[in-house]
C-alpha cells in the first residue's frame, strides 16, 4: 500500500473523467513538498491537505469550500472549487495557473480563520517560488 | 510415363484423401497430412472435455454473479422510501481513482494482499449522502481521487453501485489483467 508522510498532500474532488487534467497537481505536490517545510508556519499541524473541487454544478451538487481540522492525524483539509468551465477547457499553461490561484485562495480565505499557522508567511512563500 | 509413375508413388505414400491434379501432377491437400495416431486423439479429447468443464463453470458462475446481483437490486427496489432513504437528490456514486501508477491495497486478491494498478484505475466504488464527512486526508495518503460516477436519490445511488461492483469484471482495465478480480480491490463485499 501506498503510504505517503507528506506535508503537503493534495488529491481532487472530481467528475472530469481525464485524469491527466490533473498533472499539474502532481507538480504541485513535488515543488511545495520539496521547497518547503510546515514547521516553518506551525508546530501544531503536520499536514495540509488541499482538495481540489473540479465538479459541474449543472450535474451534479454543488460543494463549497471548506476547512477541517482532523484532531487525531492534526491534519488540514482545505477544499477550494476550481472555475470548471475555464480549467475543463485550459490548456497545460493555464491549468497550473488556476491551480496555483486556487491554492493562494485557500491559504487566505480559508487557512486565514485558524490561528495555530502564520498563513500570511506561508502565502509569500508560495508566491515567492513561482516568481520566476 | 516418368511423370505416372511419380503420380503412383505418392498415391502409395499418402493414405489419406488427397485430389491430384494429374495433369500438372499438383499437389492439392497438404503434403504433411497424416492421420492422428490413437494416443493423440484421447489426448485431445481429454483437453477438450476439461476446457468444457472449466468454461461451462466459468459461465455457471458469472450466471450466479448475475442472478445475485439482479436478487441484491429488487430488494433496494422494495424497500419503501419510509424505511431510511433521502429522497432528494443528494447522495453520490464514486470511484475512487488511482492518482499515479503504483501498488494499492487489495481485499480480493487472493494470496497478495496488493495490486498494481495504472493511473485512472478504479480502486473501489463507493455512495456517499450529504452529511456524510469524505476523508480526503485518507484519499491523498493512498494516492486516490474522489470521482462522482452518479448523483441522486440514495435508493437510486444504492443500485447504480452494486450495477458498477458487479460489472467491474467486465471493464477493459480489468479484462487486460492477468489476475481477474470479481469485484474492485478496494471493495471488500458486493455493497
Amino acid at each position: 500500500m501506498n503510504i505517503n508522510i507528506r506535508q503537503f498532500g493534495f488529491t481532487e474532488r472530481t467528475d472530469i473523467a481525464d485524469i491527466n487534467k490533473f498533472d499539474g497537481v502532481l507538480e504541485l505536490r513535488n515543488i511545495l513538498n520539496d521547497k518547503l517545510n510546515l514547521l516553518d508556519y506551525t508546530n501544531k499541524i503536520e499536514k495540509i491537505v488541499f482538495v481540489y473541487i473540479a465538479v459541474d454544478i449543472e450535474k451534479h451538487r454543488k460543494t463549497e469550500n471548506f476547512i477541517k481540522f482532523r484532531t487525531k492525524s492534526k491534519t488540514i483539509e482545505l477544499g477550494v472549487n476550481l472555475p470548471y468551465n475555464e480549467f475543463i477547457t485550459a490548456d497545460k499553461e493555464t491549468e497550473f495557473m488556476l491551480l496555483k490561484n486556487a491554492y493562494i485562495e485557500g491559504i487566505e480565505t480559508l487557512l486565514s480563520k485558524r490561528k495555530d499557522i502564520d498563513w500570511k508567511k506561508l502565502s509569500a512563500d508560495f508566491k515567492k517560488l513561482f516568481e520566476n | 510415363m516418368k511423370t505416372k509413375k511419380l503420380t503412383e508413388q505418392k498415391i502409395e505414400i499418402f493414405k489419406t484423401k488427397t485430389s491430384f491434379d494429374t495433369e500438372n501432377l499438383n499437389l492439392i491437400s497438404d503434403l504433411k497430412e497424416v492421420p492422428l495416431k490413437k494416443k493423440k486423439r484421447w489426448r485431445f479429447l481429454i483437453i477438450l472435455l476439461i476446457l468444457s468443464f472449466v468454461s461451462f463453470g466459468t459461465h455457471e458462475f458469472w450466471k450466479f454473479r448475475e442472478q445475485k446481483k439482479q436478487k441484491e437490486i429488487e430488494q433496494i427496489r422494495q424497500k419503501t422510501v419510509k424505511e431510511k432513504f433521502n429522497t432528494d437528490e443528494s447522495c453520490e456514486v464514486y470511484s475512487l481513482r488511482a492518482t499515479q501508477n503504483g501498488y494499492f491495497l487489495c481485499y480480493n486478491c487472493g494470496d497478495t494482499n496488493t495490486i498494481f494498478l495504472f493511473k485512472g484505475e478504479i480502486w473501489k466504488y463507493g455512495k456517499t449522502c450529504i452529511g456524510e464527512d469524505n476523508r480526503y486526508g485518507n484519499l491523498e495518503e493512498i494516492n486516490l481521487q474522489f470521482y462522482i460516477e452518479f448523483t441522486g436519490t440514495e435508493q437510486q445511488c444504492l443500485i447504480i453501485e452494486k450495477e458498477k461492483i458487479y460489472n467491474y469484471p467486465t471493464l477493459p482495465e480489468c479484462l487486460k489483467r492477468e489476475i481477474k478480480l470479481i469485484r474492485p480491490a478496494g471493495n471488500k463485499i458486493d455493497r
